[in-house]
């Protein structure tokens, strides 16, 4: 079967090697028997086939002569067929009879306005984060070098760290027990009228918090411990837990409810206890969402500045003791709130805080995504 | 576990310990989720009590020293300020949320990742933002204006974040059903995904103005505490509910506890309102999709 | 074989999810204005495959298609398609009934309004369709009410008459009763053979009794290749390869 012009079968290829816009058509068959093929069985086993020249399809497309190899025919068994097909690169040309195809549906100028709409509302973020990005840099930096307040920045993140751990030393084993309470015990109703409540409690403007710690918190603390000045620090992680408790709650719970059904009926028809069920299959499949919901919170409770300017901070005439006032990030840059310029030392506070947490929240968002992809 | 625990009763029952444990936990966790709610509650009760004095001064309590018009004027201050933030960042942030929607690409998910995390940027450090770019670069001055577009910065990715997830949780069944009779993205977007994701939008959109209600961290920035000048015509925003309380706390000789104290009754009470809104449209929607 | 005018042409198709391949180099013609069923065992790509003929296949992110798909010759992966007029050209119902949120009238003519530049207030269109699904009658009296209030078999036909009332000439249908009891199955029946005149239609499905009672030609599938394509009754009654007769006498899966 030797065919001037064929060097001879160099390469064979499959077609999932192809590329996309590739597309093979016979042209003509030498063989009359290739019209009697049915379309199914043109490429039983690939093809074998050259190129004119080269190995790569040249742009453009170029013809090509080969043959199928196991071609069915109706006349017989397998046999081998030569064909010339012309193989097609890229845009084709549009079919000359019916044009309707491609014929667009009219849509009105709306589309085109709406996707340029859309993409300008997209932009804002962007220079919103450069923007936040660019002028904390430039506040921070002064001809002296980085600003920073007459004692460095130190105590201000270890106050912060402080209060933010022990509120969440409060809040997450009351959050997490009562996420479980809600995910697995509670009846219908009541978990109903919990959820709201917690969320709503969520919603109390955190300046309300701090009226809280300084009007009822600390005196009934002063009232219980007589004699013993209430160290801030308390007072704060105390209603900063209060505040951080349905964010523990709510993200937890989600957490807990991903955990497929099967896997718990699974354990429970081994005969397993609702709590064992628990502590095996629930809580580590849903640890990594748990977790999230934990440092979602510390997120929040970095951020926090209320609490932390009112409560924590160096106000005088609270009822707390003054010895043990806490610098904080926030409180910082609060105190322009308490009639401090604004100046260079607030924007590297501000820059710090950024950083820690966006850090401390990147963990968490990406705990929660993974969370979410592994159900 | 010791091995006699795990040992298989012969009867049907629960071995008692066990069964006991088990109600034990279930007890702990049921205190552990009322116990934030009842304290909360106590706590707000007894701090508007504790401004408004009722108990020590009969009837009225000290509210009869509260400046009507003043709370007034701060209540209005507030919805004025945030009604303009809102107006602001709703319709960009549900754009952006739509915008995200839009077919998979490397921007869009790096644009998400940005919106996420512009969500978790404190809101105080909006506030530095906001002074620098409202306030001195466009010279709006410590007012009204400046506070609601810091505002407005505040809520945008918060909205963003919400629309988006209402706009996820519409099923791609109904996307589909749109695309098989031949619509385009937009159409199919505008027709049949913003309909069903409406009241999602609706609530999460409340959620943001209880949010701006409430939010006091970036004003303090901008509204200009440290600047004696008189503030713009727009208003002044060191009136509004949130920095009233702020002030009292503050401050010993600011504004009365009584007066603090009603103003945080006029926020509760908002937000009460709110979240019984966003709950009741939750409600219905589950129910029409149930139904 | 009888010879039979192609509405549709499939050839060497092959399509994707990530680096997984789905469909290994697919070709057959489908016969206009017949029924032509395909079978085969769960996940061997039949859905996969109807998605590509309308082009959905792509609305997944990473999915990738190859090959070609002609509709009355015209390739449907021609880079000038518009791929609205193209899935207004070929209608699809789903397996599990997709109704829009809104009311029983506004589903009819959600294809028309969907696409249309104007309002569409065209409530002639809703009659013959609802009809032509045999729903007419039970829901005449409630054009208003949502259609999520219908029954499962009702919304279905619901969804079969959207795809209809925008006049397509080939309906694509992926398993229409896979969640209908036998009685609204057999009312989808029964509306096939009236549809069969006027629709190339493309049916999958996993009732073989189906396949057998309603098509004219059957395509059977497996492991993501077409293992044999024929008349339904040559298909059904003697099948040219081993797979196909095991599949059919249910001796494996
Ligand atoms: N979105 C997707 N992403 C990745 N893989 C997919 C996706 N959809 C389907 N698949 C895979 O493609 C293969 C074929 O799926 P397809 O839905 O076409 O099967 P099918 O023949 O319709 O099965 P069934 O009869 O169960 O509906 C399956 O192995 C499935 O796992
Ligand atoms: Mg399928």
């Amino acid at each position: 079967m030797s065919q001037p012009g064929i060097k001879g079968i160099e390469s064979s290829w499959s077609v999932p090697e192809r590329r996309a816009e590739t597309s093979i058509t016979v042209v003509s068959g030498d063989d009359d028997d290739i019209r009697h093929l049915s379309p199914y069985r043109y490429f039983p086993s690939g093809i074998a086939a050259t190129y004119d020249e080269g190995h790569a399809p040249p742009r453009g497309g170029a013809t090509v002569r080969g043959f199928y190899d196991g071609a069915e025919t109706d006349r017989g068994g397998p046999r081998r067929a030569l064909v010339t097909m012309r193989e097609r690169v890229g845009p084709s040309t549009p079919p000359s009879g019916g044009t309707k195809l491609s014929r667009p549906v009219r849509t009105g100028g709306g589309e085109r306005v709406a996707g340029w709409l859309l993409r300008l509302c997209a932009v804002v973020p962007v220079v919103l984060t450069l923007g936040l990005v660019s002028m904390l840099a430039r506040g921070a930096w002064t001809e002296q070098g980085l600003a920073m307040p007459p004692g460095g920045l130190a105590p201000a993140v270890m106050g912060t760290v402080l209060i933010a751990g022990l509120a969440l030393l409060w809040a997450v084993p009351v959050g997490l027990a009562a996420a479980i309470y809600l995910a697995e015990f509670a009846p219908a109703t009541w978990r109903r009228w919990l959820r709201p409540a917690l969320e709503l409690l969520a919603g109390v403007p955190t300046v309300i918090y701090a009226l809280l710690a300084v009007w009822v918190v600390v005196p009934a603390l002063t009232r219980l411990l007589p004699g013993l000045s209430v160290p801030r620090i308390v007072a704060a992680s105390m209603v900063l837990a209060l505040m951080l408790v349905p964010t523990v709650v709510s993200l937890a719970e989600d957490a807990l409810r991903t955990v497929p059904r099967q896997q718990r009926e699974a354990a429970l028809a081994l005969g397993a206890s609702r709590l064992r069920m628990l502590a095996y299959v629930v809580l580590p499949a849903a640890a990594p969402g748990i977790v999230a919901a934990v440092m979602l919170a510390l997120a929040r409770a970095v951020g926090e500045t209320m609490i932390m300017t009112l409560v924590a901070g160096r106000l005088p005439w609270m009822g707390l003791d003054p010895r043990t006032a806490v610098e904080t990030l926030t409180g910082q840059l609060g105190a322009a709130g308490l009639g401090a310029p604004v100046t260079g030392s607030m924007y590297t506070a501000g820059a710090v805080l950024l950083l820690l947490s966006l850090a401390v929240h990147s963990v968490g968002h990406r705990l929660v995504r993974r969370a979410g992809r592994w159900s | 576990m010791t091995r006699g625990e795990s040992r298989r009763s012969t009867g049907l029952g629960v071995p008692p310990a066990q069964q006991r444990r088990g109600r034990l936990f279930a007890l702990v966790c049921m205190v552990a989720a009322i116990f934030p709610v009842v304290l909360g509650a106590a706590l707000l009760g007894a701090a508007i009590e504790s401004g408004a004095g009722f108990g020590a001064h009969g009837g009225l309590g000290k509210l009869s020293s509260v400046d009507a018009g003043s709370l007034l004027g701060s209540a209005l201050g507030s919805l004025w300020l945030v009604s303009m933030a809102l107006a602001i960042a709703l319709p960009i942030g549900v754009g952006v949320a739509l915008h995200l929607e839009g077919p998979r690409s490397r921007m869009r998910s790096l644009l998400a990742l940005n919106i996420a995390n512009l969500a978790a940027v404190p809101s105080v450090l909006f506030g530095l933002v906001g002074l620098e770019l409202f306030v001195r670069a466009l010279r709006l001055g410590h007012g009204m204006l400046a506070a609601a577009f810091t505002l407005a910065l505040v809520v945008l990715p918060i909205v963003a974040v919400a629309a988006r997830a209402a706009l996820r949780a519409v099923p791609d069944e109904l996307r589909e059903g749109g695309y098989a009779l031949g619509a385009t993205p937009w159409q199919v977007t505008r027709q049949v995904v913003l309909p069903a994701a409406l009241p999602g939008m609706l609530s999460g959109a409340i959620l943001a103005i209880a949010r701006a209600f409430g939010e006091a961290a970036p004003l303090l920035l901008v509204a200009g505490f440290a600047a004696t000048s008189s503030p713009s015509v727009s208003g002044d925003p060191r009136q509004i509910l949130p920095l009233h309380v702020f002030q009292v706390l503050a401050e010993p000789d600011g504004p009365s506890r009584a007066d603090a104290a009603m103003s945080v009754a006029v926020l509760l009470g908002t937000l009460l309102v709110l979240a019984g809104w966003a709950m009741r449209l939750r409600h219905r929607h589950e129910r029409r999709r149930d139904g | 074989m009888t010879t039979l005018v192609p509405k549709l042409r499939v050839e060497d198709l092959c399509a994707w999810y990530g680096e997984r391949q789905i469909l290994d180099r697919i070709s057959f013609d489908v016969p206009a204005q017949r029924i032509t069923a395909i079978i085969g065992p769960s996940g061997c790509g039949k859905s996969t495959f109807i998605r590509c003929i309308n082009r959905m296949h792509e609305l997944v992110s990473d999915a990738r298609v190859q090959g070609q798909v002609q509709l009355d010759g015209e390739d449907v992966y021609d880079r000038h398609v518009a791929l609205e007029q193209l899935r207004r050209r070929i209608g699809m119902v789903f397996q599990k009934a997709n109704p829009f949120p809104m009311s029983i009238r506004d589903n009819v003519l959600a294809g028309l309004r969907l696409t249309a530049e104007s309002p569409v207030r065209d409530d002639e269109a809703v009659e013959p369709a609802l009809r032509s699904v045999a729903l007419w009658d039970e829901v005449r009296d409630r054009l208003n009410h949502r259609a999520e209030t219908l029954s499962v078999g009702q919304q279905q036909r619901l969804c079969i008459a959207r795809a209809l009332a925008l006049q397509p000439e080939v309906l694509l249908m992926d398993e229409p009763c896979g969640s209908l009891d036998p009685i609204a199955t057999a009312r989808v029946e029964d509306l096939l053979g009236d549809l069969r005149e006027r629709f190339t239609i493309v049916l999958v499905t996993h009732n073989m009794q189906q396949a057998a009672r309603v098509s004219d030609r059957t395509g059977f599938f497996l492991g993501g290749q077409l293992v044999e394509f024929d008349d339904t009754d040559v298909i059904f009654t003697q099948p040219g390869d081993r797979r196909t007769e095991d599949y059919i006498t249910g001796k494996f899966g």
